[in-house]
């Protein structure tokens, strides 16, 4: 980013190969629509490009990259909503039960999603969000802890006793499921 | 849509490398805020040279609470600057702690400076009074108001009657911390029809001015 922000033209070029993954999965995960996920993504590096001296390179580029591709969507929505478009404007920024595999077919999706809702709502508040940005939107734990203020330790420790608790938590409804 | 070897849309690609001048990351918000510090000790010092010094308030009164409303002031610049920055963008509790600390602010020295002092306008002059202070306060603000605004948008104005609005009631707390060291009338009727309405009207001025800056850049 540093390099990209000094002008090197092929900085750009990295920061979309190493980027664009990231950007790609979040904003399918609101998004969830595959032609419009690439429309965004584009506008998501073209509003990266003008805001490139916003980014300070003492900081995690991960939450500045997807603060502005949050922007992105938003701003899509907005528009879509004054088109008139209001199948595609629903904003869900919940965990996606399909990217964590859990979906079979789509009764056992809905299923699946609504467990794991339920099982993340167990979780602490704290813990939660770890999962989320690390699982979900890909964050690493250096980029975690620095949003969070707290060490990549306890970062780790978080995500792993969330995803521990989940499992345990669904493998336990679905024994349920089976002796019903 | 066509892309380059790497994956990377042409589009985008031209698009990107028509202007990849290099650019010089902005400063913390806070350093960048610091440049109105100055500001407002100049205007506290333009006023008291202009318009001489009001006799009614003590040291502590008078230059305490001018300096504390500059320092609100710069604070407030700094909180507009963050929100130009896109992954520091302030949360809905923030901004209305900013704006109801920042009028609260101007009413509790009202209510100081009438406790302490008690000046009130004469009958003949409330209206003069009434129009120099408030066209006082909005002159005095309103180059803070640009610099403010200047700064900011170097960032990304996203939420741009929300940046507007901060730098206004910034400005207003710098211009009027430095326009009631002049004005001699304590009383609340004056001060809040007069001065806080002058702040407001700043309010209304950058929020206004930053939209109609985010357009022009959108539509230019």
């Amino acid at each position: 980013m540093r390099a990209y922000q000094s002008g090197d033209a092929s900085a750009f070029d990295r920061l979309y190969a190493g980027l664009g993954p990231v950007l790609r999965r979040y904003l399918h995960s609101v998004a969830r629509d595959a032609t419009r996920v690439d429309d965004l993504v584009q506008e998501t590096f073209l509003q990266l490009h003008r805001a490139r001296r916003t980014y300070d390179p003492e900081r995690p580029v991960i939450p500045w990259v997807l603060a502005i591709a949050r922007h992105v969507f938003l701003m899509d929505c907005r528009t879509r909503k004054r088109k008139g478009d209001t199948a595609s404007v629903e904003f869900d920024e919940t965990i996606d039960a399909g990217e964590l595999g859990l979906e079979r077919s789509p009764d056992e999706a809905v299923i699946a999603r609504d467990r794991l809702r339920r099982g993340l709502a167990t979780l602490t508040p704290g813990t939660r969000r770890v999962v989320l940005l690390h699982h979900v939107q890909g964050w690493s734990f250096r980029e975690i802890a620095a949003r969070l203020g707290i060490n990549s330790a306890a970062a780790k420790l978080r995500a792993s006793r969330g995803v521990n608790a989940l499992r345990t938590r669904l493998e336990d409804e679905r024994d349920d499921d089976e002796h019903q | 849509m066509s892309t380059s070897d790497d994956g990377v849309p042409s589009a985008l690609r031209d698009r990107v490398f028509a202007d990849l001048r290099p650019v010089r990351p902005l400063a913390d918000p806070w350093k960048r805020a610091l440049v109105l510090a100055p500001l407002g000790l100049a205007l506290l010092g333009l006023v008291h040279l202009r318009y001489g010094t009001r006799g009614d308030l003590g040291g502590l009164l008078l230059w305490g609470l001018s300096l504390l409303q500059i320092a609100v002031g710069v604070g407030l610049v700094v909180a507009a600057l963050r929100e130009v920055i896109p992954d520091r963008a302030l949360s809905i509790p923030v901004q209305i702690v900013l704006f109801a600390a920042g009028f609260a602010l101007a009413l509790g020295v009202t209510y100081l400076a009438w406790h302490a002092s008690g000046t009130v306008a004469p009958p003949q002059m409330r209206y003069p009074y009434w129009k120099g202070c408030f066209r006082g306060t909005i002159e005095v603000g309103l180059p803070a108001l640009l610099l403010i605004l200047l700064l900011a948008a170097r960032g990304m104005m996203w939420r741009p009657s929300l940046v507007g609005g901060l730098a206004g009631l910034a400005a207003g707390l710098i211009a009027d911390a430095a326009w009631r060291t002049f004005c001699n009338v304590a009383e609340p009727t004056h001060v809040l029809s007069a001065h806080f309405a002058g702040i407001v009207a700043l309010v209304v001025i950058g929020a206004f001015a930053a939209k109609l800056y985010a357009w022009l850049a959108r539509v230019g």
